[in-house]
C-alpha cells in the first residue's frame, strides 16, 4: 500500500535548540520504578522540543488506519531515558471513545472505561464552564463532535523536522484513504518560556514517585513535616499504586497497564484584554499593574511566587529551582501574600485551608503538558490584531473525573471549596454574569468586578493514551 | 428524654418511619415523586424547615458473610425533616398548611388523616424514631435568618464593588442611602 | 417483599447518576432528585450494628451531645450542613394489620448527612482526615472497610446509599460555607450600622474598611 514512504531523519542534535529556560534545568534523573518502555514517553517527562503540532485524524479505514499505526509504532517515543540529546523527532498517540470504538474495539472492553471518557468533552461543557463563547457549538471544526478518532502529537527540533513528519502522515493516511487531519494546531514555545500572557509558566509539576525524575522542592505534596513527598505513581498511570494505596480504577486489558487519560483543551487568550485590564484597573490598585497582574496570577511575571515574595519579583528566587516552587499556603489563609482566589491557589490548593494540609488535595493532582500556539502580540499593543493565539492545555491523569474535572469543575468554574462563593478562576474562568470578581486580599481588600472574559475555549476532546504493548494490540 | 436528643440549638431532626400498606409502594412512589422541588415544595410554605426528604426504604443491604441475613417484612416511608422550633407547633403547621402530606402518608397503615388533628399528632409520634446524635454546622439560626444573611452578603458585596474608591462623603452618603434610608 | 424505587448495587451507581443528571437526562433527575439538590447532596444508610457495640456506641452518642466528638471533628468540614445518628431498634414502629411486624436480628445505624457535594470528596474527607470517628461509628459494623483508604469506604457507601425520593432544601443554591459566611457578614455588619450611626464621614470610612477586612472571606 504505502512503501513508498521514506524514513524520518533521527539525527541526534546539539542540545542547544532545546529551549529550556536556564533557571528550570532538566530536572535529574534517577532510575525508574515504572515500566518506561512501554509507557509513552511524555507522561512522565516533558519534551523540550521548541516545535510541536496537534494532529487530530479521522479513520476513514480502520484496516489502513492500522496498518499506518503499525508502521509509525517504532518512531513512537517511550519513556526510556534518551541519552544526552533527544531525537530530532517525537510522535505519541491518543484515541478518544469514538476513536476506540470505531476502530473495532470490543464492547466488554469499551464499557471499562469511565463515564466521563465515554460521554467526552462536548457533553460535559456545561460543568466545565464551556458555556457561551466557549460552548462546544463555537469550537473548531473536528473537536467535540465524535469525529475526532486518534491525536497525534509531533514534536520537532524545527519546522523542517516537524513539516516532514506532518507532510508524511498527510500523504500516506491520505492517498491510503486511511485517514484525514480534521483538526490541526501548530505550537511553538514562545521565549524564555512565558505563556501569552506574559508569565513564566509551566514550573509546578508533580513530582511522581518512581517516575526517573527527581522533584523539586514544592513539586509533589506536603509531607506533614514542612518538606514534600512524591505523588504516587498510580495518579498518572494505571496499573500502578495510587495515592489511596490501592490499584486506581483502569479499563480492562490491554489498557489496564502503563496507559493513562489525557486532556486536550485548546485554549484562545485574549492578551490585549488582559494587558486593558491590568493598565487601566492597575491604576487605581495602590500596588500598580504589575502587583495587580502577579494577584490575579499567584506570581510575578518572572514566576516569582507571591508566597515567597510577595512586595517585588525576585531574581534570586526564580534563579533557584529549589525555591521558585516551595512554598505553602497554610500560612497565609487570608491570602494576604497570595490571593485565595488567584490562579495558581485555586487550580493546586497545595496545604490551603480546607485541604487539611494537603490530604485532600493528593488525589487532584495533574501532569501538564501544555504549549503555547499563534504569535505573541506584540509588546505595547493594547487591541486585539485578530491572530489566533493561546495555549492547548494537555493533561494526564488517571481519573478525569477526580483529577482534571475536579480542578476544571470546582475550583476553576466555581469558588466554593476556597469559600468564594460561585466565582470562577479570574484568569481563566468562564465569567457568571455581572457578579464575577476577585477579591485581591488587603486592608481594606481590592475587588476587581465585573470580570472580563480573558480566556476561551476553542476546543477539546478527552483522549486515553495506551501504553506502547496496547498500541502494538491495536494494530493488530 | 429522648426527646430531647433531637434538638441542637433551635433546630429539630424529626425522623419518622411509617409502614406502607402492602400493594401501595407504587403509590407512595408517585406521590413523593410528585412533590414539586424548590420554592414550589409544599414545605417551602412553612418557611421553617431547613431540610427535609422523603423516601421508600424497602431493603436492607447484606453487609458480607460476616453478617446473619435479615430482611424487611413492611416498606417504609421514612421522612426526615430538620426544621426552627419544637414538634408540636411544627406538626401544627403541617396540619394547617400542607394539605398534600395526605397524598404520601394515606398510603401508610393507620394513617388517621391530616382531618383528625390529635390522632395526626399521636401517630407520627408513634412512628417518630428519635435521633442518637445531631450535629449542626451553623446552630440557633433559623432559616429566615439564612435566608436574609445569604441576600444581605450578595446586597453588601455589590456595594463594596461599586463604592470602591469613593471618598469618605460620598461613601457615608451612598451606604446610608443604600442601607440605611433604604430600610 | 415486593421492590420499588431504586434497587441497591453497583458501586458506581451514584456517580453514573450523579453524571447522568448533569447531562440534565430527565428520566434519571427524578432518581437523583432524593440525593442531590442544587449544591447539597444527601446521604442516607441504615446499617447494622454489632450487638455488643450497641451500648458503646449508645454512650458515645448521649456524650457526643456534651463532649462533641461531633463538633470538633466532624463539623470541622465546613462543608456539611447536617448530620445525624440515629440508633433504631429491631422492632419497628408498628401500627397493627396489615403491617407485617418487623423485628430484625440487629440494631441499625440511621446515618443521614447533609453536605456539599460531591460526595466522593466528602468520603475523602471522613478517610484521610478523621479515619478514627468513622471507625468508631462503623468499623464495628460487619465487613466495615476502614478507612484509609476510601475507594473500598466509598464502594460500601454506594452499596448502602438509600436513594430515590423527594428532597428538599430551603436555600438550595447556597452551599454550606456561604451560608456560613453569609452569617458572619450579617453578624458584622449589624454591628458596623449600630456603630457608624454618629460618626462623621472620615470615622465612617475607617470603620467601613476594618469591617470590609473583617468580612473579606465571606464576599
Amino acid at each position: 500500500m504505502t512503501g513508498s514512504t521514506k524514513h524520518s531523519p533521527f539525527g541526534l542534535l546539539d542540545g542547544s535548540v532545546f529551549q529550556r529556560p536556564p533557571n528550570l534545568p532538566r530536572r535529574r534523573g534517577e532510575p525508574a520504578k515504572v515500566d518506561v518502555a512501554d509507557i509513552q514517553g511524555n507522561v512522565l517527562r516533558g519534551y523540550s522540543h521548541p516545535k510541536a503540532a496537534y494532529i487530530f485524524l479521522h479513520v476513514d479505514d480502520v484496516a489502513k488506519g492500522k496498518a499506518l499505526l503499525a508502521r509509525m509504532l517504532p518512531r513512537i517515543t517511550s519513556g526510556e531515558p534518551w541519552g544526552e540529546t533527544p531525537p530530532a523527532t517525537a510522535i505519541q498517540v491518543a484515541f478518544t471513545y469514538a476513536g476506540l470504538k470505531h476502530i473495532g474495539v470490543s464492547p466488554e472492553i469499551l464499557s471499562s472505561f469511565p463515564e466521563e471518557f465515554r460521554q467526552g468533552m462536548a457533553a460535559r461543557a456545561e460543568s466545565l464552564g464551556d458555556r457561551g463563547p466557549n460552548a462546544p457549538q463555537h469550537w473548531e471544526k473536528g473537536l467535540g463532535t465524535g469525529d475526532a478518532h486518534v491525536l497525534l502529537t509531533v514534536w520537532a527540533v524545527d519546522n523542517e523536522h516537524l513539516d516532514h513528519v506532518r507532510e508524511e502522515l498527510r500523504q500516506v493516511g491520505a492517498s491510503a484513504g486511511a485517514t484525514r487531519v480534521i483538526n490541526e494546531t501548530r505550537a511553538e514555545a514562545l521565549r524564555a518560556g512565558k505563556d501569552h500572557f506574559g508569565f513564566f509558566d509551566g514550573i509546578s509539576q508533580p513530582a511522581v514517585e518512581g517516575s526517573g525524575v527527581q522533584g523539586r522542592p514544592g513539586d509533589g505534596q506536603p509531607d506533614g513535616a514542612g518538606g514534600w513527598r512524591d505523588v504516587a505513581q498510580g495518579e498518572f498511570l494505571h496499573g500502578y499504586l495510587d495515592e489511596d494505596d490501592g490499584m486506581p480504577d483502569a479499563p480492562i486489558a490491554p489498557f489496564d497497564r502503563n496507559g493513562t487519560f489525557m486532556v486536550y483543551r485548546k485554549l484562545h487568550m485574549n492578551v490585549a484584554a488582559f494587558r486593558r485590564m491590568t493598565d487601566e484597573v492597575g491604576k487605581r490598585y495602590p500596588g500598580g499593574p504589575e502587583q495587580l497582574a502577579a494577584k490575579i496570577v499567584g506570581r510575578w511575571r518572572d514566576g516569582t511566587p507571591l508566597c515567597a515574595s510577595p512586595d517585588a519579583p525576585n531574581p534570586e528566587i526564580v534563579a533557584d529551582p529549589s525555591r521558585i516552587n516551595d512554598f505553602t499556603y497554610a500560612s497565609d489563609a487570608a491570602g494576604l501574600r497570595c490571593p485565595v482566589g488567584a490562579h495558581i491557589r485555586r487550580v493546586h490548593p497545595r496545604d490551603a485551608e480546607g485541604f487539611f494540609g494537603g490530604r485532600l488535595t493528593n488525589r487532584h493532582r495533574i501532569i501538564r503538558r501544555g504549549r503555547t500556539f499563534g504569535p505573541p502580540l506584540p509588546e505595547g499593543m493594547m487591541e486585539d490584531d485578530g491572530q489566533e493565539r493561546g495555549l492547548v492545555f494537555v493533561c494526564f491523569n488517571a481519573s478525569i473525573w477526580r483529577q482534571y474535572e475536579t480542578i476544571q469543575r470546582l475550583w476553576v468554574d466555581d469558588g466554593d471549596p476556597f469559600g468564594l462563593g460561585s466565582d470562577t478562576d479570574f484568569l481563566v474562568g468562564c465569567p457568571k454574569g455581572p457578579k464575577s470578581k476577585l477579591t485581591i486580599p488587603g486592608n481594606p481588600p481590592f475587588f476587581i468586578s465585573p470580570q472580563p472574559q480573558f480566556v476561551t475555549t476553542r476546543g477539546g476532546e478527552y483522549l486515553y493514551q495506551p501504553s506502547i504493548s496496547a498500541l502494538r494490540w491495536l494494530t493488530t | 428524654m429522648g426527646d430531647r436528643r433531637n434538638i441542637n440549638g433551635t433546630t429539630y431532626a424529626l425522623t419518622v418511619f411509617t409502614a406502607i400498606i402492602p400493594g401501595h409502594e407504587k403509590e407512595v412512589l408517585a406521590a413523593i415523586e410528585s412533590v414539586p422541588r424548590g420554592a414550589q415544595s409544599p414545605l417551602a410554605r412553612l418557611g421553617t424547615v431547613h431540610t427535609s426528604r422523603l423516601q421508600i426504604f424497602d431493603h436492607l443491604v447484606h453487609q458480607g458473610p460476616s453478617q446473619s441475613p435479615d430482611s424487611l417484612k413492611s416498606n417504609y416511608l421514612v421522612f426526615t425533616a430538620a426544621f426552627d422550633g419544637e414538634l408540636e407547633p411544627f406538626l401544627d403547621s403541617i396540619l394547617d398548611r400542607i394539605p398534600e402530606a395526605d397524598g404520601w402518608w394515606r398510603h401508610c397503615v393507620g394513617y388517621p388523616g391530616l382531618s383528625a388533628r390529635a390522632e395526626f399528632k399521636r401517630w407520627i409520634r408513634h412512628n417518630q424514631i428519635h435521633t442518637s446524635l445531631f450535629a449542626v454546622n451553623s446552630p440557633n439560626r433559623s432559616v429566615s435568618e439564612v435566608v436574609e444573611s445569604l441576600a444581605l452578603r450578595d446586597q453588601v458585596l455589590e456595594f463594596a464593588i461599586s463604592a470602591q474608591g469613593l471618598d469618605a462623603a460620598e461613601l457615608q452618603a451612598r451606604f446610608r442611602h443604600t442601607f440605611v434610608e433604604g430600610k | 417483599m415486593s421492590t420499588v424505587g431504586v434497587s441497591a448495587g453497583a458501586s458506581q451507581r451514584l456517580t453514573a447518576v450523579e453524571t447522568a443528571v448533569e447531562q440534565a437526562n430527565p428520566a434519571l433527575s427524578a432518581q437523583l432528585a432524593g440525593n442531590r439538590l442544587g449544591r447539597l447532596f444527601c446521604l442516607t444508610l441504615f446499617t447494622p450494628i454489632r450487638p455488643q457495640w450497641v451500648p458503646v456506641l449508645r454512650a458515645a452518642f448521649y456524650l457526643g451531645k456534651y463532649v462533641s466528638l461531633a463538633q470538633t471533628h466532624i463539623l470541622q468540614f465546613n462543608f456539611i450542613r447536617f448530620v445525624r445518628w440515629t440508633i433504631v431498634s429491631p422492632e419497628l414502629p408498628f401500627n397493627g394489620a396489615p403491617q407485617q411486624r418487623d423485628k430484625l436480628k440487629y440494631h441499625y445505624l440511621f446515618f443521614e448527612s447533609n453536605f456539599d457535594g460531591p460526595w466522593q470528596h466528602y468520603i475523602d474527607a471522613f478517610a484521610y482526615c478523621i479515619p478514627m470517628d468513622i471507625r468508631f461509628c462503623w468499623g464495628r459494623g460487619f465487613d466495615f472497610p476502614a478507612p484509609p483508604p476510601s475507594e473500598p469506604l466509598k464502594r460500601w457507601i454506594a452499596m448502602n446509599s438509600l436513594e430515590g425520593g423527594s428532597y428538599y432544601c430551603a436555600y438550595e443554591h447556597a452551599s454550606t460555607r456561604m451560608v456560613a459566611g453569609a452569617l458572619t457578614v450579617r453578624e458584622r455588619f449589624q454591628t458596623l450600622v449600630a456603630e457608624s450611626q454618629q460618626l462623621d464621614a472620615s470615622a465612617f470610612k475607617a470603620k467601613y474598611e476594618q469591617f470590609l477586612t473583617d468580612v473579606q472571606g465571606h464576599l
